[in-house]
């Protein structure tokens, strides 16, 4: 067994195609949950009857949902569903978001719930209108209980990104297992596949459990 | 704590960012919604829905359950084995010992499983020469995977127990095993009921993403399913189903196991 070095520098523009395409897709699936999660979460705390029992629903469905299956029927089924063709890139960012966003919408709700109570009473005590209360009072101190586990949600969307080379999005995981079967050198490419996961994932990785350690240093 | 109510009081009445917050931005969005719903959506693939493909592939489906149940099982068993093992080595004197605990455990849980599971079924055999079938592979990977995050949680538990208890193992004269096997690792595995519950339920999820490598659990069959006969939104809409009612069943019980424990005297 030798580790051929050369293989993957011959098709290092490849590989970097497909590492930028991963990025591509957290970035803009994230972005995409992010919005998804602001209006279930608002949906959540704010929303009554029909709004509430929709954004509840929302998050029971799709967190007990696996990823895959998610992304085989968005891929397979929406172009018998919807009237517009979405491509696989299309698709697989959306299918990822889907679950992204549930996640989501229960961090920014937990964390807007951990705002002591009294903060807000002040606030109302000091005649704070109510978007200032939210701007300037509940949503910095949320904010910053939330970030570890958003990181959190973005490792694993770093990690689930890999699935959608099954409905042939050309992203990282996919060219190292077209590159591997082409040249017959799996073992280089998906060792270098899974390096570039690891050092992506790692600093994330790193701030998220100091961060628990934190909180459990607390508790303990 | 911040109620709904509390921020439903909020909107103020009269206030501009109330009045958006409330009324305006809801309505926005539900006409959106709606109008999305009518010209988005082809409704007419509500006449071709048949659900007796599932009728009819219901032997194939439910030996994909079967597999995902026993693959979930099986390698969480291993997994939490090897977790207990790791944990308990992290305990042994020996630095280096430990930081290769370290950086297994750090590893592992930084690459997606599917990476993992490619990895141990096309590169592993080129190290090893022991060429793995593909639902080995997938348990191995598991099995693997599991067994890091595992390993944390049970780190978690045992640090969870008082130091007192370890004192008086030390007091009566314990030796070093059976302080572990009988007052460290019964303890720590009662507090580590709950997230251990949760890493088996998001591997029920997880075994799915086997599906890639066409392991032979539910997704894959479906998959096969929704191939062989053209209908997708049949087939995936009723697995998803069925991992819907299998997690909240699985959730509901260990609910129930974890009141079970709380119950008894630690």
């Amino acid at each position: 067994m030798r580790f051929d070095t050369s293989v993957i520098w011959q098709n290092l523009p490849m590989l970097l195609a497909g590492i930028w395409l991963t990025v591509v897709i957290v970035f803009l699936s994230l972005a995409v949950a992010i919005v998804i999660g602001l209006l279930v979460c608002a949906g959540t705390l704010l929303g009554r009857g029909f709004v509430y029992h929709l954004s509840i629903g929302y998050v029971a469905l799709f967190r007990a949902l696996p990823e895959p299956v998610i992304i085989f029927w968005l891929y397979y089924c929406g172009p018998l569903v919807l009237n517009s063709k979405l491509s696989a890139f299309e698709s697989g960012t959306i299918a990822l978001a889907i679950p992204s966003g549930a996640y989501l919408a229960e961090i920014f709700r937990a964390g807007i719930q951990a705002v002591p109570r009294g903060q807000i009473e002040a606030a109302r005590a000091l005649g704070l209108p109510s978007f200032w209360l939210v701007w300037d009072v509940v949503a910095p101190q949320a904010l910053r209980i939330m970030i570890p586990p958003i990181l959190g949600i973005v490792t694993i969307l770093i990690k689930n990104s890999a699935l959608v080379s099954a409905i042939g999005v050309e992203e990282l995981f996919y060219r190292a297992t077209v590159l591997g079967g082409q040249t017959f050198h799996y073992f280089e490419f998906l060792t270098v596949a899974a390096v570039i996961y690891f050092l992506m994932i790692l600093p994330l990785s790193v701030v998220v459990q100091r961060q628990e350690r934190r909180l459990l240093a607390k508790v303990w | 704590m911040v109620s709904g109510t509390e921020l439903a009081r909020a909107r103020a009445p009269g206030s501009t960012a109330g009045f958006m917050l409330s009324w305006v931005l809801p309505t926005v969005l539900g006409v959106a919604l709606i109008a999305w719903l009518i010209v988005g959506v082809n409704w007419s693939f509500v006449r071709d829905l048949d659900f007796s493909v599932i009728y009819q592939y219901r032997i194939a489906l439910l030996q994909g359950l079967l597999n995902t149940i026993l693959i979930t099982f099986f390698s969480l068993l291993l997994g939490l084995a090897l977790g207990f093992a790791f944990a308990c080595l992290a305990y042994v004197p020996f630095a280096p010992l430990r930081w290769l605990i370290a950086v297994y455990i750090e590893v592992l849980r930084d690459t997606p499983l599917v990476v993992a599971l490619f990895w141990i079924h096309f590169a592993l055999p080129v190290v090893t020469g022991i060429t793995t079938t593909a639902f080995e592979s997938g348990f191995v990977a598991m099995a693997l995977q599991s067994s890091a995050y595992l390993a944390d949680v049970v780190r978690a538990g045992i640090q969870a127990i008082p130091k007192g208890q370890w004192d008086a193992a030390d007091a009566l004269g314990f030796s070093r095993m059976w302080k572990w096997f009988d007052i460290i690792l019964p303890q720590a595995f009662k507090i580590i009921i709950p997230p251990l519950a949760n890493i088996a339920l998001g591997y029920f999820k997880a075994s799915s993403v086997l599906a890639l490598l066409s392991v032979g659990e539910l997704t894959t069959v479906a998959a096969r399913i929704s191939n062989y006969t053209f209908k997708p939104i049949e087939t995936f809409t009723a697995i998803g189903i069925v991992y819907l009612c299998l997690g909240y069943f699985l959730s509901f019980l260990t609910f129930r196991l974890e009141k079970l424990f709380k119950g008894t005297q630690t």
